[in-house]
C-alpha cells in the first residue's frame, strides 16, 4: 500500500468533486437534450444527426471537470508519480475541484434545456440550426468561469506551474 | 474571393413569342435567379401604367396534376418494389453506390410533354390498376376477417352458432364483456327490470372480467342495453357472422393464410411492373417537375400586349454567358439592361476557391452573408480542420477519420454533393489530427509506449500532452487570442468599409488597444502599459456606456473558451489510455479468455472513443467559429441566391 500525503488525499477529493459534479450536470443536460432529440427524430428521421449534435453539446462541462481532475491527479503526484502536496495546497485543490464541479453542474443542466428547445425549433425551421447552437452555447459561459477559477486557483495555489 | 460574388440585375424585355424560348434556355443554363416583379407592378403606379402582371401559363394546372399522379404511382411502385437489403448491400451502397445512367430525352414543349405523360401513365396504370384493386380487396377482407376472428376468440366458450343469435322480430341478443364486480350488480338490476331474459356467462382471460351473452325479448332490448351501458359493458359486434366460434376461428385463420399467400403473388407481379417502369417514371417525373417550374415562373413577369418583361440576378462572372443565351434564344429580339444592385436586396452567391467550397455550407448554416461584408469561408477552411485536429490530437484516430473521408468522397460523394464536401472536410480534419497527434505523443492513446514499448520519434517533448499539459493550455489560449483578434480585425474592416467608424472603434478596435496595453504592461511595466489600458477603458465607457465595462468579462470568457482545445485533447488521450490499460489488464489478469477478450476490448473501446471524440471535436470546432469567432465580425444578410435551374439527375436533353 502506497502512503498518500494528506494534501494529496485532499487533491483526490478535489478531483472527485470536479469530475463528479460536472459529470452530473453534463449527464442531466445531455439527458434533457437527448429526450428532446428523440421526439424530434420521431417527427422527422432526418433530425438524427442534428439531434446528436445538440445532445453532445452539454458534454463540455464533463470534459472540463475531467481535465481539472486529471491535472489535479497529475500535479498531486497520484498520476505519474512525483512529490505529494502540502495540506494547504490540498485544500486549494478541493476549491478548484468545487469551482468547476458546481459551475459545470448548473451550466450542464442549463445547456441541456436550451439544446432540447433548439432541437424542437430546428424541426420547425432547419435554418435555426446555427442559431440554436449559439443559444445552447450561452449557458456554457458559467462553466468557463468555473474552469477559469479552477485553473487560477491551481496556478496561484502552487499546484500548477 | 474574400467577398461574396459581385452581382448584376438584368432587366429583360422581349417579344412574347420568344419569352418561352428565353425561359427554357435560361432554365437549362441555370445561372440566373429570377426576380419577381409582379408585386411591384401592382404597387407602383408608374409601372402599372406600362405593364400588367403576367400569369402562369394555361398548361400549368394540367402539368401539376400529371406530376402528382406520376409521383403517386412512382411512390406506390417503389414501396412495392423495395426489397429487404442485407448489411452487405448496405455497405456496398455506401462505398460504391450505383449511379443512375442519365437518359437522353427530347426537348419537348408543354403540350407534347403532357401528351407523352398521359400516354405513359395510361400504359402503366393499365398494368397496375387491376393489381392495386386486388390488393385493396385483400386488405378490406383481411380487416373483416380479423374482426370476426377477434370476436370468435372472445366468445370461444359459447358453443352456439352465430347465425342463431341474429336479432329477430321477437328477441334481441347482446354479447360483450364487463368488469367482474359489475356483473352481480347487472344481474340484480336486470332481474328487477324483467324476468324475460337469459344471461349466459363465462370468465374472460383477464380474471377481473366476465364475458356475457344476454338474450331478451325485443321489447326489453333497449332497457337492458341501457342498464348494461351503466355497468361499463363493452359490446362485441356479432351481427353478420355465422358458424360456431371454434369453426369460425379455424376458417378465418385458413382464409388469412390464403390472403397472405395471394397477396404475396400480387406483390411479386407488382414488383415486376415496378422494375419495368421505374426508370421511365423517374425520367417523366423529372421532366414534369422542370416543365412545371418553367410554366410557373411567368407569374414573376410583367407583360404588355406584345412584350414580356422580367428581371434576373446574375453573378458578374456569368453575365456575358447570360446575355449570350438571351440573345440566341430570342433571335436578337430582346433588350437587356444591366444595373448595379441595391446592396440590401441582392441575393448572395459565395465565391471561394475549390478547397474552401465545402465550408460554404457551414457559413450558410450560420446565416446568409451581407453583400458587402467579408466572407470568412476561406479562413474557416484553414482554421476549422486545425481546431478539429487540436481537439482530437491522435494520429491513429486521424488516419481513420481521413480514411472515412476518402471513402465518403469516392463512394457516396459520387451521387451526393453534401457527402463529397463532408468527405473533403474529414480528410483535412484527419490530416491535422494526425500531425498534431504525432507531435503530442498521441497514437491510439499511448498504444506504442504501453503495448509495444516503443516511442514515437516525432514527439515534441515540450508539448507532450500528458507530460506538459500546461504548455498545451498556453498554446490553446494563444491560438484563441490570435483567432479572436483576427475576428476583431475582420470586424473592424467590415465596419470601416460600411462607413460605421464608431462601431469599428467601440466594438473591435477598443479590444485590440486593451490587449496592446496589457502586453505593454507585461513588457514595460505600469507606466508604459497603464495609459494604453486606461485609453481602452475610456473608449469602452464612451462607446458602450457603463455596460461596456461588463463586456470585459465576456471578452475574457471568449478567450478562455479556447481552453476547451486542451480539455478535449486530454480527454481523447485519457480515454484511449484507459482502453489500452484495460486491454493490457485483460491479457495479464484473465487466463486464456483474456487473450480472446483483449482484441474485442481494444477495437470496441477505440471505435467508441473515436466516434465520440470525433463528434466532440467537430462540434467544438464549429462552436468556436460560430460563437467566439463569428461574433466579432459577422453581420449577416437576408437572402441566398437560388438559381433558376433545371435540376437534371435522371435526364439529359438531346441537342
Amino acid at each position: 500500500m502506497v502512503e498518500v500525503a494528506l494534501g494529496t488525499a485532499l487533491a483526490a477529493i478535489g478531483a472527485g468533486v470536479a469530475v463528479g459534479f460536472a459529470g452530473l450536470g453534463s449527464g442531466l443536460g445531455q439527458g434533457i437534450a437527448a429526450a428532446g432529440s428523440v421526439g424530434a427524430v420521431a417527427e422527422d428521421t432526418d433530425m438524427f444527426a442534428r439531434g446528436i449534435i445538440f445532445s453532445a453539446l452539454p458534454e463540455t462541462q464533463a470534459i472540463y471537470g475531467f481535465l481539472i481532475a486529471i491535472l489535479l491527479l497529475v500535479f498531486s503526484g497520484l498520476l505519474g508519480g512525483g512529490e505529494g502536496l502540502a495540506v494547504t495546497s490540498g485544500l486549494v485543490a478541493v476549491g478548484a475541484g468545487a469551482a468547476i464541479g458546481f459551475a459545470g453542474l448548473g451550466s450542464g443542466m442549463g445547456q441541456g434545456i436550451t439544446a432540447a428547445s433548439s432541437v424542437g425549433s430546428v424541426v420547425e425551421d432547419p435554418d435555426m440550426f446555427a442559431r440554436g447552437i449559439i443559444f445552447s452555447a450561452l449557458p456554457e459561459t458559467q462553466a468557463i468561469y468555473g474552469f477559469l477559477i479552477a485553473i487560477l486557483l491551481m496556478v496561484f495555489g502552487g499546484i500548477l506551474g | 474571393m474574400f467577398l461574396p460574388a459581385r452581382m448584376r440585375k438584368l432587366k429583360i424585355i422581349t417579344l412574347d413569342q420568344y419569352a418561352d424560348s428565353a425561359v427554357r434556355s435560361l432554365h437549362e443554363e441555370g445561372i440566373v435567379q429570377i426576380h419577381d416583379i409582379s408585386e411591384r407592378i401592382q404597387q407602383d403606379a408608374e409601372w402599372a401604367q406600362i405593364l400588367k402582371p403576367s400569369k402562369v401559363t394555361p398548361q400549368t394546372g394540367k402539368i401539376a396534376s400529371l406530376l402528382m399522379k406520376t409521383s403517386g404511382i412512382a411512390d406506390f411502385l417503389s414501396t412495392m418494389g423495395a426489397e429487404d437489403t442485407g448489411l452487405k448491400d448496405m455497405i456496398k451502397g455506401f462505398i460504391n453506390p450505383s449511379v443512375f445512367d442519365k437518359k437522353e430525352v427530347e426537348d419537348l414543349d408543354s403540350e407534347a410533354l403532357i401528351e407523352r405523360a398521359e400516354s405513359l401513365l395510361g400504359e402503366v396504370e393499365s398494368q397496375t390498376k387491376v393489381l392495386e384493386d386486388k390488393l385493396a380487396g385483400f386488405d378490406s377482407e383481411k380487416t373483416e376477417i380479423e374482426a370476426a376472428l377477434s370476436v370468435s376468440e372472445k366468445l370461444i366458450n359459447f358453443d352456439v352458432d352465430f347465425a342463431d343469435l341474429e336479432n329477430s322480430k321477437y328477441i334481441s341478443v347482446l354479447a360483450g364483456k364487463m368488469p367482474l364486480e359489475q356483473f352481480d350488480k347487472f344481474q340484480k338490476a336486470a332481474s328487477d327490470s324483467t324476468d324475460e331474459l337469459v344471461v349466459f356467462d363465462t370468465d374472460a382471460d383477464a380474471k377481473t372480467e366476465k364475458i356475457i351473452m344476454v338474450i331478451t325479448l325485443n321489447k326489453h332490448g333497449d332497457e337492458i342495453a341501457g342498464i348494461l351501458r351503466k355497468m361499463e359493458f363493452e359490446r362485441f359486434e356479432i351481427s353478420g357472422l355465422s358458424g360456431k366460434p371454434k369453426d369460425l376461428i379455424v376458417n378465418s385463420k385458413n382464409r388469412l393464410d390464403n390472403i397472405a399467400h395471394e397477396r404475396k403473388s400480387v406483390v411479386t407481379e407488382l414488383r415486376e411492373v415496378a422494375r419495368k417502369w421505374e426508370d421511365e417514371l423517374l425520367v417523366l417525373k423529372e421532366q414534369l417537375e422542370i416543365e412545371k417550374e418553367r410554366n410557373e415562373v411567368f407569374a414573376s413577369f410583367g407583360e404588355t400586349k406584345k412584350t414580356v418583361m422580367f428581371e434576373a440576378w446574375v453573378p458578374v462572372k456569368k453575365q456575358e454567358k447570360a446575355l449570350e443565351v438571351i440573345e440566341k434564344s430570342t433571335k436578337g429580339h430582346a433588350v437587356v439592361d444591366s444595373e448595379e444592385p441595391d446592396t440590401d436586396e441582392v441575393p448572395i452567391v459565395q465565391d471561394n476557391p475549390r478547397f474552401a467550397k465545402p465550408y460554404e455550407n457551414f457559413v450558410e448554416m450560420y446565416s446568409p452573408l451581407k453583400y458587402n461584408e467579408i466572407d470568412p469561408t476561406i479562413f474557416m477552411a484553414i482554421i476549422f480542420p486545425f481546431f478539429f485536429g487540436f481537439c482530437l490530437t491522435d494520429a491513429g484516430y486521424g488516419i481513420i477519420d481521413a480514411l472515412i473521408g476518402v471513402v465518403l468522397y469516392l463512394g457516396l460523394g459520387k451521387v451526393n454533393k453534401f457527402m463529397r464536401d463532408f468527405g473533403i472536410i474529414l480528410i483535412a480534419c484527419g490530416a491535422w489530427a494526425f500531425i498534431l497527434g504525432m507531435a503530442t505523443n498521441g497514437f491510439v492513446g499511448d498504444m506504442f509506449p504501453s503495448l509495444f514499448n516503443l516511442s514515437l520519434p516525432t514527439v515534441i517533448p515540450a508539448i507532450d500532452a500528458f507530460k506538459n499539459p500546461a504548455n498545451i493550455l498556453i498554446m490553446a489560449l494563444v491560438v484563441g487570442v490570435l483567432h479572436i483578434n483576427f475576428g476583431l480585425v475582420l470586424g473592424a474592416i467590415n465596419n470601416i468599409r460600411m462607413g460605421d467608424m464608431s462601431s469599428a472603434l467601440g466594438t473591435q478596435i477598443v479590444w485590440l488597444i486593451l490587449e496592446a496595453g496589457i502586453v505593454l504592461y507585461l513588457l514595460g511595466g505600469i507606466f508604459v502599459g497603464g495609459p494604453v489600458v486606461l485609453i481602452a477603458l475610456a473608449m469602452l465607457l464612451y462607446f458602450n456606456g457603463l455596460f461596456g465595462l461588463m463586456d470585459v468579462s465576456g471578452f475574457l470568457g471568449n478567450l478562455l473558451s479556447y481552453a476547451r482545445l486542451l480539455a478535449l485533447c486530454l480527454s481523447t488521450g485519457g480515454i484511449a489510455m484507459t482502453v489500452n490499460i484495460l486491454t493490457g489488464l485483460s491479457i495479464e489478469m484473465i487466463p486464456i479468455i483474456g487473450i480472446i477478450l483483449a482484441p474485442i476490448i481494444f477495437v470496441g473501446g477505440h471505435i467508441a472513443n473515436l466516434a465520440f471524440q470525433s463528434l466532440g471535436a467537430f462540434i467544438n470546432s464549429l462552436r468556436l467559429h460560430y460563437v467566439e469567432f463569428f461574433a466579432q465580425f459577422y453581420m449577416g444578410g437576408k437572402t441566398k441566391f437560388e438559381a433558376f435551374r433545371a435540376e437534371r439527375s435522371f435526364t439529359k436533353v438531346r441537342r
